[in-house]
This record gives structure tokens, C-alpha cells and sequence, in this order.
């Protein structure tokens, strides 16, 4: 049986699951909002999770797919005994997520889903990459003499995206131009911050990387003032164009060795390519949105994860008869 | 914007240029829109994708060098183009990639309801396997006469079931236009409602509670009394993206993947073909959509049907396989001569 472990409202989840109906081959996703229970967990022998009435033995699992999200005990509690549950519930997971990391085939695990963002930036160095100058500070005299040599300076978040929902907006961490201006708006102290040297792009590479190969992207945002330090920022008149690309081998080869680092077998690499043609490693998201790179580019990546999830399922999966294995049309 | 003799010029992949008889378009694949432009600049790109403009000019009587220079710039204004002067990055540019699946073996179903009477357990089967399928993407068209419980019944019968649903019902004179604004509100699968026959005024639209429901429930004074008004080719049908242009390469753009129930209850490819694969009541609908001769039609493309094969919109139109005079021909409904370019 294939496990899939995501969250309820994943739109690619719920595409690379299409096709594993289509091929007819048992699977069982659980989703990081199902809360589940331990119906049993007998050390060395069977480890069975009780999904909403649903009973999971985890020998019959032959293949992980992490995707995103956790497994949720939560249990109504007396306020004061939350953070016990929860780190009880940590244990858990980390067991769990170790034991099926140890006996089963994985894309991608729990265990590996959270990365450094300054940590991946130091491997990329060390594997060849080109990566722009990086500097943390909280202080004023610093941050203005990091400005003063690097002319042009953006700042974003170290940690993985957030939204802040307030009545009516949304706020979400886009990286941001940092001006004089601006640092000398701040105290003399603050709280520590990422700059990074902006660097001149002719295009931007999203490289969704899965079973040793890459399906990367290039984003053309140059001609776009709106979008120069951000593509999220969508021009909705006149979207970025977004088209298949392919990175040099030697490049490739490195970003591979990153992701090996990481213990990571799928994620997405951003690149940028600046005007002197260099490639500029930015960051690696162990759990980036395959779609958005699948869709304009026609890889048809959600259909090549199944089929992965399928071949390996059947390398090492004793339950299923052939007849579960219906390949192709 | 600039450009120099040493640039080689890159065709964005997923803007794909098709040529027609007399003009070819452009189809934006990415931003979902085309332009049209003349056959000239069709050969001259598939001639020079990649290469050098130095050479495109120099091949060029000088004469022609200023239409040159007013396609470059068009090309390059809707980005349709970009250029590098270092041809070691051309290899970064790949064409795209042209396979079309979909993991539905049916995506695509339409059932017509008139007043020939089945079982209503005979159309929730149908509603079962259509979902065991994989379809998402489900017509109801109830005709005169059709029974408005059992529409209520199958309506409802599809919350459980993974599929959306768009509703095409005849107006009853006895409810008010708002009655169905309250379906659609009732039934979570109703994508659209089109209610047809109506004669009253629609200004119920104009309160704060139905307008919202405006573009979901559309009231249309034409009367369709059965199947035979489908198959309408018209530019406000085209689609411009990239599952339609390579479903459309290799297969039918109407009927691959779908499959119909007439109002008499026969499975049949779509309700306006004449072939009949059994009744609802006794065949199996799975058995059906995985025969050889049920599948035959899918494979039928643009380019074996005479007149579209060099018509310029064959990859974003819909391919009415019913109203034709011969298997092969364009379709009846269609208007367009690709010939003289005109709408007639
Ligand atoms: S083949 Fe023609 S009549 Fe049949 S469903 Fe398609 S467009 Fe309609
Ligand atoms: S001629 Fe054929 S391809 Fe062209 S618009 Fe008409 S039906 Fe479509």
C-alpha cells in the first residue's frame, strides 16, 4: 500500500491520487487535519494507526509519500498540559516518520521536510554553487555598512513562508529592496535579519527536482518593474511568462549533491541567472509546489510520481497480486 | 526595445505558432490568447528559431529589412520571442513537451433526460461507474417531459460522488425565476445552471442576494427540445491551453474521453451519433468505454478532417464529430472558411 501523508487542501495531492486510482493501486492518504490514534505500536513487531475508524498497519505499507503536514494526535486537554501533548506528540512522529524511514521506500520524509535556510545556502557554497553574499545582523552600524558596500541590498524571511490573516488582509513575507531610509528607521539594535546582495536577473529558475532528474522553469520577470525583486508578486494583468527550461549538467550535478545533503529525494531549488550569466543558487523547498512547475511546462509531473510511487510500491510490496498492478491504459 | 545583428532569437516554448491556408496564429499557451499573423512570419519563424538575426537579415532583401524589423519588434513586445547573444545558452530553451493524458479513462459525460422512463437506480449506476471512471466533468440535460423529482434525486445523488456538474433544464412557469438560484445554491456539484425556455424578466438579479448567482444561473429565451442543438462552432467557444492544443494534436476534441446517454437511454458516443452501444438497463458502461469500437472515434484529430486540417483555429476549436456530412468532413455548424478568413 502507498501512504500519503499531506494536507486536506493540497491541489497536487489530490492530482498525483487521480492516477494512483486510475492505475488501481491501493493507497491511503492521511491528512495533517485527521486526527489519529495508536491503535497499537508493539516495539519490533507491528505499528498499527487508527485514521478515523480507518485501521493502518503499517507492514502493509510499502511506500511513503510525504507531501507535507504531520501525524495529529491531538486530544482535547486541560490547557496547562498542551505543551506535554505536544511534545509527546513530537516523539511520535519522530518515530514514526524514522521507523518508516528505515524500513520502507520514501519521497521525501517528515524527518527531512524543514530546512536551514542559511545551513542550505553554506552546502550549496561548498558544492560549487554560486550563492549572493549573505549577511545576518541586528545591528544598525552593521546593516548600513553591509548597504554601503553592496549598493543594492534585499532582506526576507529565514524561515519557510507565513500568511497573517487580519480582518480583510492578508500579509505575507515577500522579499523586500532595503534602503538608507529604511535602516535608519530602525533602533540601534533589532532583531536579527537576512540581508542579501540584489542581484541583476535575467531570468529567474525554479527546478523541481524528483528521482535524479530536474524539471525546471525559467520565469522571464526582467521586463516587469512590479515583479524585479519578487515574482510572487503576480502581475495579474499580464502574468510573467513561465517556460520549460533546462539548467547545464554541472549545474545539476550540484544542486543533486545539495539535495543528497539534505537526505532530501524530491524538492524545488530557486536559481536565478544573473546578467552575466551566472547561476545563483537561492534556496531548496523540500515541499514546493510541483504544479506550478508541471503546468506551464506540460511535465506532467503528477502523473511521473505516481508512476515512481507505483514502481517502487511493487519492488518491495509482498500483498499485492499483479492484478492490482494494472499499468498504462 | 533593442536588438543587435548577434542575437539569436528563442521562441517562448509554449507560444506555438500554427499555420493556416491563408494566416497563421500564434496560440499563447501560457497566457490563454493568440494573434493572428501572417504565413511569412510563420516560415520565418519555424526557419530561424534559434539562430542568428544576423542571418534572418542577411537572407532578407534589403528591401524587406523594415517588415523585418516590425516583426521582430513584434514578436519581442508580446514576448513571444527572446533573444541572448550567447549560443551556449540555447540549449537551455527546450520545446515543450507535447503529451496530453489525463488520469480519467472517461473525463467527460453528458446524460439527456427527456421522457422516456428509466429506473431511476438505473442512472445512479450509471453515476457510480461514470465516478469509478475517474470523470469530474458531468452535463445533465433534462428536455421536455423529463420528471423534475428524479432530477432532484440524481442531483442529489451526485454530493457523494467526485464530479461537477452543469445543468441545462427547461423553465417551469409555475416557479419563480428564483427558484433556480436555489438550486444551484442547494446542490454543492451545480457548477452552472442554464435555464432555458424563459420569457419572464430577470430583474431578481438585481438584489443583493441573486446577484451574486448571476453568472452561475443563466436564463436564455431559446427553446431546446432535445439533443440537436449542440455542435455550434463559434470563436466564443475556443480554448486556448495546453491540455485542449495537445488533446487536439493527437485526439478528437469533442469526444475523446467522453461518453453520452441519450434521452432514450442508449450509451452512445455523444447523444447526436447515430451508433448505439446498448441501453442503460442492460449493458455495462465500463465494458463499453474499454472497447476497441467504442474508442475508434477518439483518435479522429483535426488533421484528418478536410478543410480544418489547414484552418488556423484547429487546435483551440471544438471538433463536432455529429453534424457532418461525411465521417471526415468539417463540421456542419462551422461557419468559418479558412480560405477567404471569413465568418459567413
Ligand atoms: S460531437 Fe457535436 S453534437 Fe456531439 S457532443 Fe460534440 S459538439 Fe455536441
Ligand atoms: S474550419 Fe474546422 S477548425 Fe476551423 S473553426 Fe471551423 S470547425 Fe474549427
Amino acid at each position: 500500500m502507498i501512504l500519503v501523508v499531506s494536507e486536506k487542501n493540497d491541489q497536487s495531492t489530490y492530482e498525483v491520487m487521480q492516477w494512483l486510482k486510475r492505475y488501481n493501486v491501493p493507497h491511503f492518504r492521511i491528512n495533517g487535519e485527521d486526527v489519529l490514534n495508536i491503535k497499537m505500536l508493539d516495539l519490533n513487531k507491528e505499528v498499527i494507526l487508527d485514521v478515523q475508524g480507518n485501521e493502518i498497519p503499517l507492514s502493509k505499507v510499502s511506500v511513503l509519500w510525504y507531501r507535507r503536514g504531520s501525524f495529529n494526535f491531538r486530544k482535547s486537554v486541560a490547557e496547562n498540559y498542551e505543551g506535554i501533548i505536544d511534545t509527546e506528540s513530537k516523539v511520535l512522529n519522530n518515530y514514526l516518520f524514522k521507523y518508516l524511514d528505515t524500513k520502507k521506500h520514501c519521497l521525501n520524509n517528515f524527518l527531512y521536510a524543514f530546512v536551514n535556510k542559511l545551513y542550505v545556502l553554506e552546502l550549496a557554497q561548498d558544492a560549487g554553487l554560486n550563492i549572493p553574499r549573505t549577511f545576518v545582523t541586528g545591528n544598525k552600524g552593521y546593516a548600513l555598512d553591509y548597504l554601503k558596500n553592496e549598493r543594492e541590498v534585499i532582506t526576507k524571511i529565514m524561515g519557510s513562508q507565513f500568511l497573517i490573516r487580519n480582518t480583510g488582509t492578508i500579509k505575507m513575507a515577500y522579499t523586500e529592496q532595503v534602503s538608507d531610509q529604511d535602516i535608519n528607521g530602525f533602533a540601534d539594535s533589532f532583531f536579527p535579519s537576512l540581508l542579501q546582495k540584489r542581484i541583476s536577473k535575467r531570468y529567474e529558475i525554479r527546478a523541481f527536482y524528483f528521482d535524479g532528474r530536474f524539471y525546471s522553469m525559467a520565469i522571464l520577470s526582467q521586463g516587469n518593474k512590479k515583479t524585479e525583486t519578487d515574482y510572487r508578486k503576480y502581475d495579474h494583468e499580464l502574468p510573467n511568462r513561465a517556460i520549460p527550461y533546462q539548467l547545464p549538467g554541472e549545474v545539476e550535478d550540484r544542486l543533486k549533491v545539495v539535495f543528497t545533503k539534505l537526505n532530501l529525494n524530491s524538492g524545488s531549488a530557486d536559481l536565478i541567472l544573473d546578467n552575466n550569466h551566472h547561476y545563483i543558487f537561492l534556496e531548496i523547498n523540500p515541499i514546493g509546489q510541483f504544479g506550478m512547475v508541471s503546468k506551464p511546462c506540460n511535465y506532467h509531473l503528477e502523473k511521473k510520481l505516481a508512476n515512481h510511487l507505483i514502481n517502487h510500491g511493487a519492488e518491495y510490496d509482498v500483498t499485492l497480486n499483479e492484478g492490482h498492478r494494472c499499468k498504462g491504459k | 526595445m533593442r536588438y543587435k545583428p548577434d542575437d539569436y532569437m528563442v521562441m517562448v516554448a509554449n507560444c506555438i505558432p500554427v499555420k493556416g491556408y491563408s494566416r497563421s496564429i500564434i496560440y499563447d499557451l501560457y497566457r490563454e490568447t493568440f494573434d493572428f499573423i501572417p504565413n511569412d512570419l510563420f516560415d520565418l519563424i519555424s526557419k530561424y528559431n534559434k539562430q542568428e538575426l544576423a542571418q534572418v537579415f542577411g537572407d532578407t532583401p534589403s528591401e524587406f529589412h523594415h517588415v523585418l524589423d516590425e516583426y521582430i519588434h513584434f514578436l519581442l513586445e508580446k514576448e513571444y520571442i527572446l533573444l541572448t547573444d550567447r549560443p551556449n545558452e540555447l540549449a537551455c530553451f527546450p520545446d515543450l513537451n507535447l503529451e496530453w493524458d489525463m488520469p480519467a479513462t472517461i473525463t467527460n459525460a453528458i446524460i439527456d433526460i427527456g421522457s422516456a422512463r428509466f429506473d431511476i437506480a438505473d442512472y445512479t449506476g450509471i453515476l457510480r461507474d461514470l465516478n469509478d471512471l475517474g470523470c469530474t466533468h458531468l452535463q445533465f440535460r433534462f428536455f421536455p417531459g423529463y420528471d423534475h423529482r428524479m432530477a432532484l434525486e440524481l442531483l442529489g445523488a451526485l454530493n457523494d460522488l467526485d464530479m461537477l456538474v452543469e445543468v441545462l433544464i427547461p423553465y417551469d412557469p409555475s416557479q419563480p425565476p428564483g427558484y433556480y438560484v436555489n438550486l444551484y445554491r442547494q446542490f454543492q456539484k451545480i457548477q452552472s445552471i442554464t435555464v432555458f425556455d424563459f420569457h419572464g424578466n430577470l430583474d431578481f438579479f438585481d438584489s443583493e442576494d441573486y446577484r451574486p448567482f448571476a453568472q452561475y444561473v443563466r436564463f436564455t429565451a431559446e427553446v431546446i427540445s432535445d439533443q440537436s442543438h449542440c455542435g455550434i462552432i463559434s470563436p466564443a467557444y475556443f480554448s486556448v491551453n495546453i491540455p485542449m492544443f495537445t488533446e487536439s494534436l493527437q485526439f478528437n476534441s469533442c469526444l475523446n474521453r467522453k461518453v453520452a446517454v441519450d434521452q432514450f437511454g442508449n450509451i452512445r458516443n455523444c447523444p447526436s451519433l447515430t451508433k448505439s452501444y446498448g441501453l442503460i438497463n442492460d449493458s455495462d458502461l465500463k465494458q463499453v468505454v474499454h472497447s476497441e469500437a467504442f474508442r475508434e472515434c477518439w483518435t479522429l484529430n483535426k488533421d484528418k478532417i478536410s478543410i480544418c486540417r489547414v484552418c488556423e483555429f484547429r487546435y483551440m476549436c471544438t471538433d463536432c464529430r455529429a453534424f457532418v456530412p461525411n465521417a471526415t468532413d468539417k463540421p456542419l455548424r462551422c461557419s468559418y472558411n479558412p480560405i477567404t478568413c471569413e465568418w459567413n
